[in-house]
């Protein structure tokens, strides 16, 4: 079965590591990777992706050494397989323009302002992952008891996301 | 000759008697017929008396004129009245026999008659009426000179008004442009630090997240790790778990990620969650865990290993809580060295620290740089701190604009004989040679767009605050290919 | 290349393709080996998923045309096979339309506008009314609900509506009040076991219906409902009974509170007009005669046309069903025109076996596949055996063939043990309220239950119609 993974990228590693481990509560469903920049975070998607699997969340730092977060989130959704995946900005401070630009061009799904409150950063997680779910109409059996099942319940009973076989 | 005179000044200090009365002079000069012999004659630039003799004369002006000079304090000598024709010279000295008071020269050819003090005596004794005469020519002399004093002195105190006046509003013009100044330092500082705070805010935000996220979880932590019954072997066995979390190594994700793999491929049952946990251990902590090899860890086995994992994970916890904290102290500490808005005096300052803490406060900015950071020890500077801190702060952002990110930044605090320097050079785009002496103008930029930092006076401001601590600024274009900005303090 | 566990599947399934080409087996032709290999390879496939059922199904199909069809590459070799004349390649794709996919077509199109139109949420606040609030009469009202629903719709969208409803309803109890499981389980449960009533309210009654018209039983709408109805009041009874005392409530009353009013726009009473008329036509049939599978497609014609549904509703069908049907319905025409499924059951002598007994071991084995694979590949796999058992003659004189199908039918809809055995139980503890041990305990009780039962009913209720 083709995995959907979880990717983070952030510089600090304290901060990376926090994020590591708030999402290591859906690691058993949703794989996770980390990168400290966007460098590695390129070569990440492309060894995930070469796999065939799927990544279904970018958790991303908006400054960075060298390269910014948004950049990188905005060539992300120019890309294929990677425009479905949902994009949240997580930042101390992002200036107006950066935001702006990351909800303009990298169709920014969510933005997390440090700290963060870990169960809303998790809920919104799964929400976020139930939405890559119903929009690439991948299987949602086996993430049904950790994501957003009242979407996902609407979404079997409306749209016959899940059928009898 | 008497028509020749003209009056020097009007007003109520005019003269009314003395000269302005020819007939007695007149008739004076009648009744001294017979003292023609006493007729003398001057050339110009003669003196007729010297200041601080004794004079045994009155010299009565018929013809030329004669100025009155007065030695001052310091020596100079200055002209203090002007008489002409039937004004009396040597008056006061003769007729009090004291020394002179006023030295008299001659301006042109002058003649007047030269009356001894027996010549005077016998006159008046002979002529009664001379003697009147010659009286009343004196008091309307000694009151038009008095008259002519009080004008002066009265001229003198509205002359030394003004120039008060003059004086304080030119005080108030300097003091007026220094406030400007100020204002514009200040207001540049303002704006600068606007943006250095949002910069921070960033900067402050990631350890909080670390911290606050620390902090939650060893509550969890903690609360899971009292509640479970234990023995001493096992009490023991946790307290050195969480002491090696205390020392807990950090991988990077690159590292984490392989040893996941590893983990996963020698226990291919394991979960990720798991994995991801053992990855982050310690060797010798990886080894107390006594993992089975290739086992395939049963669920009594894994709660144990993850009971076990959780005080290294509390330990881990409490070091990132502590790196954390630290790193907001040091960052609040630069903060607060680098603007003391309530000590705006001169003071020694250790230009090395300053720098410093500049670097930090403006690291949200700088870390898309290579930084190159090369101080040596200078001697104590006298100066403005937070000003000079405004200076290197618009030279770094100066140069962060004009260098795209990865580009090289270089910082050099150098000693040199007389003079402390610092040089800030780039890697940017560098500096159009015409430019070079403009860029300090005021409101002169090359960015197209507006302007993302301060108040866009930077460099000019810049200058103006290092030549009020006596000190040049100066631009050109570096090996690295951008500027080279370097400001020079005196030691 | 990695060997990970679909590499190792897919290669499985080859060896199964290849395997009985290589071997001489005896009695079996040519046509018959490779129809073993299509089905060794499509059993596998199934069983481990290397790839999706619906295109394990489709790839079936796409072998028996190249291999096994008049027209495919072997068509003239097959044609020499004494006593065997290949099938044309219009069989095999004639069951992408064969009229139980239409009957199904049909129920899609109903389904789909009761959804559009909120009847089936109407229905349920209907059905539920009756029940009151005692807590376990609207537990029994609950399963009625579901279980007429999902006689008509997917079980799945059955369940999947029914637990939205619950769920703030179940958040109110007490957490430690054993009510919350009976609710949360009664309506999977219920949805599986309502599946049976009607011929298009779950996929393996198609198998069923399919296999029996190639031999030429036709059995109506009616007839399949008169079986079917007493048999799952029965199981919903016990069902209920056995829930509650499992699980014995804390709770008194439960009141299920349903927002919403009938939607009386235009279209909407297109739908319910539509809806009505083809039940009605489908449970008449013994009155006018007019098959169900013809009364199947007024539904398919009207909505479109009555634009109650439109384009992106059709999208939305769950085309891959029909798909998986029809593969396993083409798979049932090989296995018994080749002579394979007579082969196949040949090598077990059944003779020695009595009618309930042939019962009991198709139904225990359908039950035990169907708790790991789906329902309707469990089907797939043992309706065609159990054609061959017929039309071999192999088994005793007592042997009914209609009544064995019907029992796997029936039996495969049974096994809700675990949560992967069918979507609504996936469903069900995605909820969280529910642990697996207490669906298995559970499902295992009422699964076995639903199996004695369905042996009785084909001993002896069965056999009054057929």
């Amino acid at each position: 079965m083709k995995k959907i993974y979880i990717l983070c990228i952030e510089d600090e590693p304290e901060v990376l590591e926090a994020i590591e481990r708030d999402m290591g509560v859906l690691e058993d469903s949703f794989p996770l990777e980390t990168a400290e920049n966007t460098t590695e975070a390129r070569q990440v998607i492309a060894e995930i992706l070469e796999q065939g699997d799927h990544i279904g969340l970018i958790l991303c730092d908006h400054v960075m050494p060298g390269e910014n977060g948004v950049d990188l989130l905005v060539e992300l959704n120019k890309q294929e397989k990677t425009r479905a995946s949902r994009k949240v900005l997580v930042t101390g401070q992002a200036g107006l323009d950066a935001t702006i630009q990351a909800v303009n061009e990298a169709e920014l799904s969510h933005y997390v302002a440090k700290p963060w409150d870990p169960e809303k950063l998790i809920a919104a997680a799964k929400l976020l992952l139930t939405e890559y779910i119903l929009e690439t109409g991948l299987d949602p059996k086996p993430y049904m008891e950790v994501l957003d099942g009242a979407r996902l319940l609407k979404a079997i009973h409306e749209k016959g996301l899940i059928s009898d076989s | 000759m008497q028509s020749e005179r003209t009056p020097r000044q009007g007003g109520e200090f005019e003269s009314r008697g003395g000269r302005g009365n020819p007939g007695r002079l007149e008739a004076l000069v009648a009744k001294l017929r017979d003292l023609n012999k006493s007729t003398v004659c001057f050339e110009a630039d003669q003196m007729v008396l010297e200041e601080g003799e004794r004079n045994e004369f009155v010299y009565v002006i018929l013809e030329g004129e004669v100025a009155m000079l007065k030695r001052g304090d310091r020596g100079s000598v200055m002209e203090v009245d002007h008489f002409g024709p039937g004004d009396l010279l040597g008056l006061t000295s003769f007729w009090t026999k004291q020394p002179s008071f006023l030295a008299s020269r001659a301006l042109t050819q002058v003649r007047c008659l030269r009356i001894e003090a027996n010549d005077m005596e016998r006159l008046v004794h002979r002529d009664p009426g001379f003697g009147r005469t010659i009286h009343q020519l004196f008091i309307s002399n000694l009151s038009n000179r008095y008259r002519r004093m009080i004008g002066l002195n009265v001229r003198v105190a509205e002359l030394s008004q003004a120039l008060k006046d003059e004086h304080q509003q030119l005080k108030a013009a300097m003091s007026e442009l220094e406030e400007t100044r100020n204002q514009l330092v200040h207001k540049e500082k303002l704006a600068t630090l606007g943006q250095l705070l949002a910069g921070i805010a960033h900067e402050i935000n990631n350890p909080c997240a670390a911290l606050s996220h620390g902090v939650t979880r060893l509550r969890e932590g903690l609360v899971s790790a009292f509640t479970s019954g234990k023995n001493a072997e096992m009490l023991h066995d946790e307290a050195q778990m969480l002491l090696a979390g205390l020392d807990a190594p950090y991988r990077s994700a690159d590292e984490k990620r392989s040893r996941m793999e590893e983990l996963l491929e020698r226990y291919p049952r394991m979960k990720r969650s798991l994995a991801r946990r053992l990855a982050r251990l310690d060797e010798s902590v990886f080894a107390r865990l006594e993992l089975e090899e290739k086992g395939t860890a049963g669920p009594r086995q894994i709660e144990s290993i993850e009971a076990r994992i959780e005080f290294y994970e509390i330990g881990a916890y409490l070091r990132s809580v502590d790196l954390s904290s630290e790193r907001i102290q040091k960052l609040v500490q630069s903060l607060k060295n680098y603007n003391k808005p309530d000590q705006e005096a001169w003071e020694n300052c250790d230009l090395g620290e300053e720098l410093r803490d500049t670097l930090v406060v403006l690291n949200n900015r700088l870390k898309h740089y290579d930084l190159v950071v090369d101080m040596e020890p200078v001697p104590p500077f006298r100066g403005i701190g937070s000003e000079l801190n405004q200076v290197w702060t618009n030279l770094l952002v100066n140069a962060t604009q004009a260098t795209e990110p990865g580009g090289r930044i270089e910082v050099k605090l150098r000693a040199s004989g007389k003079w402390i320097e610092v040089t800030i050079a780039d890697s940017g785009s560098g500096i159009d040679p015409a430019f070079f002496e403009k860029i300090f103008e005021l409101n002169f930029t090359t960015k197209k767009t507006k302007t993302d930092f301060g108040l866009g006076l930077g460099l000019s401001i810049a200058k103006e605050i290092v030549e009020k601590h006596g000190g040049r600024i100066h631009a050109e274009n570096g090996p690295l290919g951008g500027a080279v900005f370097t400001v020079r303090l005196p030691s | 290349m990695k060997l990970n566990k679909q590499t190792i599947a897919l290669l499985l399934g080859l060896i199964g393709l290849v395997a009985p080409l290589l071997m001489p087996l005896e009695g079996l032709n040519f046509a018959g080996q490779i129809t073993l290999g299509i089905f060794l390879m499509a059993a596998v496939f199934w069983l481990l998923e290397p790839i999706p059922i619906f295109a394990t199904s489709v790839v079936v199909i796409l072998l028996q045309v190249f291999f096994l069809s008049g027209q495919g590459l072997l068509g003239d070799y097959l044609g020499q096979i004494e006593g065997y004349s290949p099938q044309s390649f219009r069989d095999f794709y004639g069951t992408l339309a064969s009229p139980i996919i239409i009957l199904f077509l049909g129920g899609f199109c109903l389904a789909a506008a009761s959804v559009k139109y909120g009847l089936d949420r109407n229905l349920t606040r209907w059905l539920l009314r009756p029940f009151g609030t005692r807590s376990q009469y609207v537990c029994l009202g609950l399963m009625v609900a579901t279980a007429t629903l999902s006689a008509f719709m997917s079980n799945t969208a059955t369940t999947a509506m029914m637990i939205t409803v619950v769920i703030p309803i179940i958040a109110q109890l007490d957490k430690a009040d054993p009510f919350r499981k009976v609710v949360a389980l009664c309506i999977p449960f219920a949805a599986n076991i309502g599946g049976i009533a009607t011929p298009i309210g779950t996929p393996p009654n198609a198998i069923a219906l399919a296999a029996l018209r190639e031999q030429g039983i036709e059995i109506t709408f009616s007839t399949w409902m008169m079986v079917a109805v007493p048999l799952v009041a029965v199981m919903l009874l016990v069902a209920w009974r056995l829930l509650l005392w499992i699980f014995p409530p804390a709770t008194e009353r439960f009141e299920v509170k349903f927002e919403g009013t009938l939607d009386k726009s235009p279209a909407a009473i297109g739908a319910y007009c539509v809806f009505g008329l083809t039940v009605l036509l489908w449970v008449t049939e013994a009155l006018h005669g007019i098959s169900s599978t013809v009364i199947a497609f007024i539904p398919i014609a009207l909505l479109p046309a009555l634009s109650v549904l439109d384009k992106s509703d059709i999208r939305g069908f769950s085309w891959e069903v029909l798909w998986l049907v029809a593969g396993g319905i083409s798979l049932g025409l090989s296995l018994e025109q080749t002579g394979l499924a007579a082969w196949l059951v040949d090598l077990v002598s059944w003779g020695a076996l009595s009618g309930f007994m042939l019962f009991a071991v198709f139904g225990a084995v359908g039950f035990g596949l169907a708790l790991f694979i789906s329902n309707t590949v469990a089907a797939t796999i043992l309706v065609p055996l159990a054609v061959g058992l017929g039309v071999s003659g192999a088994a005793g004189a007592d042997f009914n063939m209609t009544i064995l199908i019907l029992v796997i039918a029936v039996t495969v809809s049974f096994p809700m043990v675990l949560p992967i055995s069918t979507p609504p139980n996936a469903i069900a503890m995605s909820t969280g309220i529910i642990q697996t041990k207490d669906m298995a305990r559970s499902g295992l009780i009422i699964g076995l239950c639903g199996f004695g039962v369905t042996l009785a009913f084909g001993v002896f209720y069965f056999p009054f119609f057929f």
